[in-house]
């Protein structure tokens, strides 16, 4: 659907995006992901063709350059805060970009609009304006939809509905681009990470593979712990002590089952240890920093 | 061009900017007409329209473009069509309609204001010593008017991409408005030996206004009626070419 080809982007003369490469699919929602002033905006501005950028960026095989937005006709999207005219009702915002006004009633029934849609826009709080700006990349059947941190201003109840939406449309095949700050909620509907730092790409994964990192650990409980890990730090296991049980590596998991059942130490509980994705997401970015300081 | 034109339609449509345009024009003849004697001159000036409307047009002209940044639509804007200069002239069209209407609404009101305050006194199709009819006149000076109004949209558009800030080109429409014709009056006194240049400088084309119904006004802008045409026109064609490479390489 989307596929971003060792794009760079400039502002005046400096480089912000580096030689960034990934790909959306069909049905994929892929989380952009990375601290401030990364780099996420600006790559969502240049798929959209709004700067100048050197490599390839095309959506559905139809190449999009500065000055040619054709394929971008089955794009839609919500960039920084709601594109909104004060002075237009959220209905007649709607209706300026949508070809189909069955459309637009479904939208704005399924974001919970009704009640408000036909008031001028002007008097909206922040949530309703995020809902109208979400409604807006949602018109008309968009083969991509790239959301830049869709969440902002929602409450809860409007949050499970925005993602339940995203879902729903990702069923039905269409793609997604969200970046957002909070990221235990884009865990909860990305199929696919993209971490930048700096303006580059330093971890492009699909999620079930990234999560694998952060079951690096196993925590193991067994009837007598202390003998057991005394065992283990004998047979050169390295292990983390926890109040109610103690950490192995995963490439130690087995060894360590073998040790203990070969001394009679029967195993309680065996459960990989999640890292916090939020604490995963830190530690990689301090690590390719410490990798960037020493170089 | 069609679906960037009926957007931009709908947009204008939609603003209060329209109806406080015409508002404002409204109340400023009706204060014009009773603040000065009603004779032919002031009649055929369209109670002060011709001088009201270019400031009209260059205040709401800048708002209507800078509400597409100061609401982030620019991005919609910009990235549904491929041709930024479909988006540029369509709102170009739009406010220079605009002051067509404002031109139309100005006549009409004219010829009320007339009714009410001197009745009969001057014929609309009568000859006066020295003028064309009133009629002849008040269209003479609307025409400058509308012509002055492609010059100042341009300027309106261009000063808005340069400044970025509304109040500023406002600021700039009102000095234009008041002080333009003084400025290039004296500049052009001033420099007597540069007179063959400096009578072509963008100030000067405020005279188009007034010259085409008055050509004493000729002995002032040292331009003639086909001159200040030009160059009014001319000017209004380099800022808009000017304000649109200004737009099309503005960062967002």
């Amino acid at each position: 659907m989307l596929k971003v080809t060792d794009v760079n982007t400039f502002i005046g003369r400096k480089r912000i995006v580096k030689n960034v490469s990934f790909q959306v699919n069909s049905g994929a929602i892929v989380g952009l992901i990375g601290p401030n002033g990364a780099g996420k905006t600006t790559i969502m501005k240049t798929i959209l063709g709004l700067t100048k950028f050197t490599g390839g960026i095309s959506v559905s095989d139809e190449l999009v350059t500065e000055n040619n937005h054709n394929a971008l006709s089955k794009v839609g999207a919500l960039i920084e805060y709601p594109a909104i005219y004060p002075f237009l009702t959220g209905s007649q915002n709607l209706e300026l970009y949508s070809y189909d006004k069955q459309d637009v009633t479904n939208i704005v029934s399924m974001l919970q609009m009704d009640a408000y849609i036909n008031n001028k826009a002007k008097g909206y709080s922040l949530g309703m304006k995020q809902k109208l700006g979400i409604a807006i990349a949602l018109l008309n059947h968009p083969k991509l939809i790239i959301l830049d941190e869709p969440m902002n201003g929602l409450d809860v109840e409007a949050t499970i509905g925005v993602r339940k939406i995203i879902k729903q449309y990702a069923k039905q095949g269409t793609a997604f681009l969200i970046s957002s700050h909070i990221l235990s909620e884009l865990q909860k509907v990305m199929t696919r990470v993209v971490l930048i730092n700096d303006g580059h790409v330093i971890v492009n994964r699909d999620i079930e593979t990234f999560n694998q990192i952060s079951r690096q650990k196993y925590k193991l409980s067994t009837e007598r712990d202390k003998l057991a890990m005394q065992l283990l730090e004998s047979n050169h296991i390295s292990i983390s002590n926890n109040t109610d049980n103690f950490l192995v590596k995963k490439e130690d998991l087995f060894r360590a089952q073998d040790i203990l059942y070969q001394n009679k130490i029967h195993l309680k509980e065996i459960l990989p240890a999640e890292a916090n994705f939020e604490q995963l997401i830190v530690s990689i970015l301090e690590k390719q920093r410490r990798q960037q300081h020493e170089e | 061009m069609r679906n960037s034109l009926a957007e931009e339609f709908y947009k204008f449509n939609h603003q209060k900017n329209l109806l406080f345009g015409i508002l404002a024009l409204l109340i400023l003849m009706a204060y014009s007409s009773i603040s000065s004697n009603v004779g032919f001159v002031s009649v055929s000036f369209g109670f002060g329209a011709v001088q009201w409307i270019p400031i009209i047009l260059i205040a709401v002209g800048s708002a209507f473009f800078a509400m597409e940044y100061n609401n982030n639509t620019i991005i919609m804007l910009l990235y549904k069509n491929s041709n930024k200069l479909k988006i540029y002239l369509a709102k170009f069209l739009v406010v220079f309609l605009y002051g067509v209407l404002l031109a139309a609404i100005a006549i009409l009101f004219t010829f009320i204001l007339k009714i009410i305050l001197v009745g009969n006194k001057y014929r609309w199709l009568a000859d006066y010593v020295g003028h064309e009819s009133l009629l002849d006149s008040l269209m003479l000076h609307i025409v400058g008017t509308i012509i002055y109004s492609f010059f100042i949209v341009a300027l309106s558009f261009m000063l808005i991409m340069l400044v970025k800030v509304n109040a500023a080109v406002i600021a700039i429409g009102l000095a234009l408005g008041f002080l333009g014709a003084s400025i290039s009056t004296a500049l052009m006194k001033t420099y007597s030996t540069l007179l063959a240049v400096i009578k072509w400088n963008p100030l000067n084309m405020i005279f188009v206004t007034q010259q085409l119904a008055n050509r004493s006004y000729a002995n002032l802008s040292q331009l003639n009626g086909w001159q200040i045409i030009v160059g009014t026109i001319g000017y209004g064609l380099v800022f808009a070419t000017l304000g649109y490479v200004l737009f099309k390489h503005r960062r967002i």
